[in-house]
């Protein structure tokens, strides 16, 4: 019991001065006392470091120092597209400008540019100076030809060149360079600048129903049904084609065009024209014989003209200021009023 | 005792009924907000700034024309952003001072990242290079990175 105490006393002791005597009273006490699987057998240099076994020690390098930032050994007159000669990110070290960026902290000023995230995530045009572009310019030159100088104008260009082809390219960014929109192709030409005759022309406008603009009289054949452009474009130039020797054919179906499928409104046989001259006779009956040459003579009239030239106009161009006024003259003047 | 007993004979030890616990709801808004404190802890000026401030005072952290009007692909580029910052974020273990910027130039990714001076430089470029390898295998478009390293973390306040 006497012993027992006294081994308990030491091993207190033990604990608390452990750390001043090393490993000697240690091991005194673990054969008393103690009955741990632990070894306590420190042979290697690094204390408080991981065993290594056979690698051996861990050799540490001192820390290197980081060495000048760029802007600090930057010339006046350097050459800045060496500088930022592409796209990159704004670094702190490589441009000499005091530049703050950030919401400032109350009674404070903006956060500087060391370590500032604000200015990493806006783009930035640093590699865009005009030195920079100049030299683009100078590099893209190369692979430029010049304008023909006999196409000055736009009318010379139409003229030569009446065919407009209009594609899209796309740009974005993502892990695919591709988009499906590129394919469309857009072809527009004059009609008049076509080899068209009147019954060709009148066809061709029939043909192309909503892909003709009558105002600007421009046909437009946009595709996109093949997957890829060049597929496109032939399909367009094909369609014009077919579509320019169709309208020259006269099929015989044809003959039978009423007056409902006629474009333009014309005078001769049309209602008007039996209402004008039967109201005409009737007004001249008392007077004179009745007859085909009575007719004729009627329709060589100068106030009959005029009525047919304001009729036309009238259905053909609709209903406006002067051409109603038109028409209100030349029926006074055919009516004798 | 009595007290006891009456409690025992309430709703949850009688079988057949059922009760709706409710508490007073809590509306505020904890979106990557850090609290007030005792004012030794050091925020850097994203930590610092709520949510609300994007657009405001806070820039965007990712670019690319996805949200634009027309274009596709929002959903992909954001699964591969939030892929890259947490891969960036193990792989760099403890050496980040703030969040990543991930930037898109056409097809190309470019990870721009902020960096403590915690591992030795032959170490950094390691691992840079690895991850350059492995996510332009895995996204199949160029990936780039651009460390700058910082003695220590700017701090912009602290709360």
């Amino acid at each position: 019991m006497a012993a027992h105490t006294l081994n308990i006393y030491m091993l207190s002791l033990g604990r608390m001065h452990c750390h001043i005597y090393g490993r000697n009273v240690h091991k005194a006490l673990n054969r008393a006392t103690y009955a741990t699987a632990l070894s306590t057998n420190n042979s290697s240099p690094n204390k408080g470091f991981p065993d290594r076994g056979s690698r051996g020690p861990i050799i540490r390098r001192p820390r290197r120092e980081e060495g000048e930032p760029r802007k600090d050994r930057m010339p006046v007159d350097q050459d800045w597209t060496a500088v930022y000669p592409t796209a990159a990110p704004f670094r702190p070290g490589s441009v000499p400008l005091p530049v703050r960026m950030g919401f400032p902290v109350k009674r404070g000023v903006p956060p500087e540019k060391k370590g500032n995230l604000e200015l990493i995530k806006i783009p930035n045009f640093l590699h865009l100076t005009p030195t920079a572009i100049k030299k683009h310019c100078e590099a893209m030159k190369l692979f430029c030809t010049e304008w023909p100088s006999a196409l000055d104008t736009n009318v010379k260009c139409d003229e030569h060149f009446p065919i407009k082809i209009e594609c899209k390219d796309y740009v974005s960014a993502g892990t695919s360079i591709r988009n499906p929109s590129a394919r469309i192709v857009n072809l527009r030409v004059k009609l008049s600048s076509l080899n068209l005759d009147d019954h060709a022309g009148k066809k061709m406008v029939k043909l192309l129903g909503e892909r003709y603009c009558k105002e600007t009289d421009i046909i437009t054949i946009i595709t996109d049904s093949c997957p890829v452009r060049q597929q496109n474009y032939d399909y367009a130039m094909y369609l014009l084609t077919v579509l320019y020797h169709e309208s020259w054919k006269t099929e015989a179906w044809e003959s039978e065009k009423t007056v409902a499928d006629m474009e333009e409104y014309s005078w001769e046989d049309s209602p008007s024209q039996k209402n004008a001259l039967s109201t005409l006779v009737r007004m001249q009956i008392a007077g004179e014989v009745e007859g085909d040459a009575v007719r004729d003579k009627l329709l060589g009239r100068p106030e009959v003209q005029e009525y047919r030239e304001s009729v036309i106009r009238l259905m053909n161009e609709g209903e406006s200021e002067s051409s109603i006024l038109q028409y209100r003259e030349a029926v006074k003047k055919l009516l004798k009023l | 005792m009595n007290t006891l007993a009456r409690v025992g004979t309430s709703i949850c030890t009688n079988p057949e009924t059922r009760a709706l616990h409710v508490t007073a709801s809590c509306c505020k808004n904890r979106a990557a907000r850090i609290r007030v404190g005792k004012g030794d802890r050091p925020l850097t000026y994203e930590q610092a700034l709520h949510p609300h401030h994007i657009g405001h005072r806070k820039g965007w952290l990712s670019q690319h024309t996805s949200n634009l009007m027309g274009e596709n692909g929002a959903a992909d580029r954001t699964v591969e952003d939030v892929f890259v910052r947490r891969f960036i974020f193990g792989t760099f273990h403890n050496c980040l001072a703030n969040e990543i910027v991930i930037k898109r130039r056409g097809n190309m990714l470019v990870v721009c990242a902020l960096m403590l001076q915690r591992l030795p430089p032959q170490k950094f470029y390691f691992l840079i290079g690895y991850t350059e390898t492995l996510l332009s295998h895995f996204y199949k478009c160029p990936v780039k990175m651009e460390v700058q390293t910082l003695g220590d973390k700017a701090v912009y306040k602290y709360l």
